[in-house]
């Protein structure tokens, strides 16, 4: 209840944080063969910002986005998402966290495979008990967001990845989440798609105010984020305001 | 804009999470096909050995007992002729056949209370005798050799005779007959001795009634006096003392008569001129010619009435010949099916061999394992699937529950494909086996019982198989779903 009223409090300053992460470390194995992912994370997402997550692979850049997304356990350290530690949620408080209040997008879609396009889109809304007609009725309009209303009965083997991209994003956005999690989310496409997806991300941004964190390789999202942060060897190595960034686009999508 | 409150993720309803299952499984149609397969010939092995056990057993037992009845002349002749042991009147009382206590206490003239004490010696009568039943070959043959027990008691009735045995018995480092010396000395010199003065009154009652008959009946053969199926005879047997009910009677009568009938036939095939002419006619051998191969041809109008006209000195009708051809075709499929087993009454579905009981048990294994491995199959083929679910918000408990409805509707499928598999094959078998006798011995309550028993430990197998699998699948961790394939 304190750490509401805190966060109320940092609503009325410049900007009001959603994510923060204090001193994130993990690890795998143990004693010699010890292998850290993070050494040390302290980090601040603010709300209704676009932020890109930016490293090489290896860089711990995933495993601080399933930090992040309540989809794995810190070995140390706390995150906090609207000041609410993580850590100390049960099993249906995190499933419940995960169902309305973060949407995930993957690299790989991972669309259920023996579900329609709308079909997938409803799943977590039946899994947060929306009645069916009603999650039938908002999943049509989340696929005609995207672009996809007409293709609504086509099941993702009869799509191509950027349409079924579309659907995981319709799919991610179904229940109203205050944030967005994308894992690099244009991974698997071709420039163009990829170019529309991110177009259809920043849309979602503006005009929904969704919080969206999006780790990528694609320095096209450049263009579109508020804010990027530089993970490398565990450690945040720097973060900028796009504002302080000088982009120049190439012909192929090439930059500096 | 609004702060993130939490609270508890909603559970799915059964419904809802049966539809889903169902969709899995239609999505994973080979897999979930493989595992009812295995199931039901698990299944189909217990539900076939049962069936098979109950279907052979019912059909010999049945078979048994209609030849019991139909060949009670034999023992009734050998009553008639010589009196009852010491063991038959033993198990007379043991198993209390009503009919023939009757019938001693008459010969043996003995009250109620005799009767009464009689029935509890031959408890230690019988308990004396089971002790050197359950000792050892050797031993036996150390203590009584090839004796009758009751014989070793009349010796050890003279003095000493007991200490010296109990000597030799503990020698072997057992223990005496009836638990202790002073147990077995009062058998000896008290209750042996009253048994065999009752017995032996009943023997000389029972002697006398057999005398009785032999004058009455100026030694006519027994058989012929039952073939005659007089009433005179039959009152005769009764006021010497006999239990035998008008039904019996009536029964012996026939089984005497066609015995008498099949001897006329047998002496039919002494006649040297037309044996020959039976056996060309039989197309067999005269060697093989004898009263069974006659009666096994003998199945039609044409055969019988050919043998009426040409045998000599047959004074059976066509119509009694087939009628006797009839019956014997009868009880030799009867003893074609009992062999010379001793069937007794069936305790339950159970009454399996431990050997069948084993290789069911590792059936099941078996089966555990293969589903146990499809499941799992099925497990892995789908991580990114139940990842990608925990991802939005599935429960731990919503995919176990999805994993053991695919399991349980599974079994479903496959407990009542081997039910009604084993169940053909247990007919087949039996059918082959026995022909139709089978059906006539079917007891449906107990085909009934195996169905449901069979059916329900599929189901429990399968859901135990499905258990392992469907834990490590609610388990695992939601960000398996990031991993690209």
């Amino acid at each position: 209840m304190n750490q509401r009223k805190t966060a109320e409090k940092n609503k009325s300053g410049e900007k009001a944080i959603i994510i923060r992460t204090i001193d994130l470390v993990k690890s795998y194995g143990a004693g010699d063969a010890i292998t850290y992912a993070l050494r040390g994370v302290d980090s601040k997402i603010y709300r209704g910002e676009f932020i890109a997550i930016l490293g090489p692979s290896g860089s711990g850049k995933s495993t601080f986005f399933n930090m992040v997304g309540a989809l794995d356990s810190p070995s140390k350290g706390r995150v906090l998402i609207d000041e609410v530690d993580i850590a100390q949620l049960n099993a249906g408080e995190l499933a419940f966290l995960r169902c309305r209040k973060i949407g995930y997008i993957f690299q790989s879609f991972n669309l259920i495979r023996y579900m329609t396009a709308l079909e997938n889109v409803t799943v977590p809304m039946a899994f947060a008990g929306v009645p069916p007609e009603e999650a039938h009725s908002r999943g049509m309009e989340l696929l005609e967001l995207v672009g996809l209303a007409d293709r609504w009965s086509h099941r993702p083997i009869e799509m191509s990845g950027g349409q079924q991209q579309r659907v995981a994003i319709a799919r991610s956005l179904c229940n109203n989440p205050k944030i967005l999690l994308s894992d690099e989310p244009t991974g698997n496409l071709d420039l163009k798609t990829g170019g529309e997806i991110l177009e259809v991300m920043r849309k979602i941004n503006k005009e929904k105010g969704v919080t969206i964190i999006c780790a990528t390789h694609d320095l096209r999202l450049l263009d579109v984020c508020d804010r990027m942060m530089w993970i490398r060897d565990g450690r945040i190595q720097k973060v900028e305001d796009r504002a302080n960034i000088k982009v120049r686009v190439g012909q192929i999508g090439g930059a500096k | 804009m609004k702060p993130i409150s939490v609270k508890d993720q909603v559970q799915l309803g059964p419904g809802r999470v049966f539809q889903l299952s169902l969709a899995g499984m239609y999505y994973r149609i080979t897999g979930s096909l493989i595992t009812v397969l295995i199931l039901s010939l698990a299944v189909a092995f217990l539900s076939y050995v049962l069936f098979y056990g109950v279907l052979s057993y019912d059909t010999e037992y049945t078979a048994y007992s209609e030849l019991k009845k139909q060949r009670q002349l034999g023992s009734w002749l050998v009553r008639l002729s010589t009196t009852d042991s010491h063991s038959d009147i033993l198990r007379a009382v043991q198993t209390n056949n009503t009919g023939r206590l009757a019938e001693y206490q008459q010969w043996g003239e003995l009250s109620d209370t005799q009767m009464e004490r009689l029935r509890e010696i031959s408890k230690d009568v019988s308990g004396y005798r089971a002790y050197f039943d359950k000792i050892s070959k050797t031993s036996r043959a150390v203590l009584i050799a090839d004796t009758d027990p009751l014989v070793l008691a009349e010796k050890l009735s003279e003095p000493n005779r007991i200490d010296e045995f109990v000597e030799r018995v503990e020698n072997l480092d057992l223990e005496p007959p009836l638990g202790s010396k002073a147990e077995l000395r009062t058998f000896v010199n008290e209750q042996y001795p009253f048994f065999t003065s009752i017995t032996d009154e009943i023997q000389s009652g029972q002697r006398a009634a057999i005398n009785h008959i032999r004058e009455a009946t100026t030694a006519k053969p027994l058989h012929e006096l039952f073939a005659s199926g007089e009433t005179s005879f039959l009152s005769m047997l009764k006021n010497s003392g006999y239990t035998i009910e008008n039904e019996t009677y009536n029964k012996l009568s026939r089984e005497a008569q066609a015995q008498i009938d099949m001897e006329s036939i047998a002496a039919a095939l002494d006649d040297q001129r037309f044996a020959p002419r039976l056996a060309r006619e039989m197309n067999i051998k005269k060697g093989a010619l004898n009263v069974s191969a006659v009666l096994r041809w003998a199945n039609s109008r044409g055969k019988v009435d050919w043998f009426v006209e040409h045998a000599n000195g047959v004074s059976l009708s066509t119509d009694r010949i087939l009628e006797l051809a009839k019956s014997f075709r009868r009880s030799s499929q009867l003893q074609k099916v009992v062999g010379d087993k001793i069937p007794v009454k069936r305790a339950g579905i159970f009454s399996l061999e431990q050997r069948t009981l084993w290789l069911i048990l590792v059936s099941f294994l078996v089966c555990l394992v293969g589903i146990t491995n499809t499941m799992l199959m099925s497990v892995t083929a789908r991580f990114s699937e139940i990842a990608t679910m925990k991802c939005l918000g599935a429960m731990d408990s919503f995919v176990m529950q999805l994993f053991v409805y695919e399991a349980m509707s599974q079994g479903l499928v496959g407990s009542a494909l081997g039910v009604v598999l084993g169940l053909l094959l247990a007919f087949l078998r039996s059918t082959v086996g026995y022909g139709g006798l089978v059906f006539e011995a079917i007891h449906v309550g107990d085909i009934m019982l195996i169905s449901v028993i069979s059916f329900l430990t599929g189901i429990i197998i399968a859901a135990l198989a499905a258990m392992w699998p469907s834990w490590t699948a609610s388990r695992l961790a939601p960000m398996e779903a990031m991993r690209v394939e």
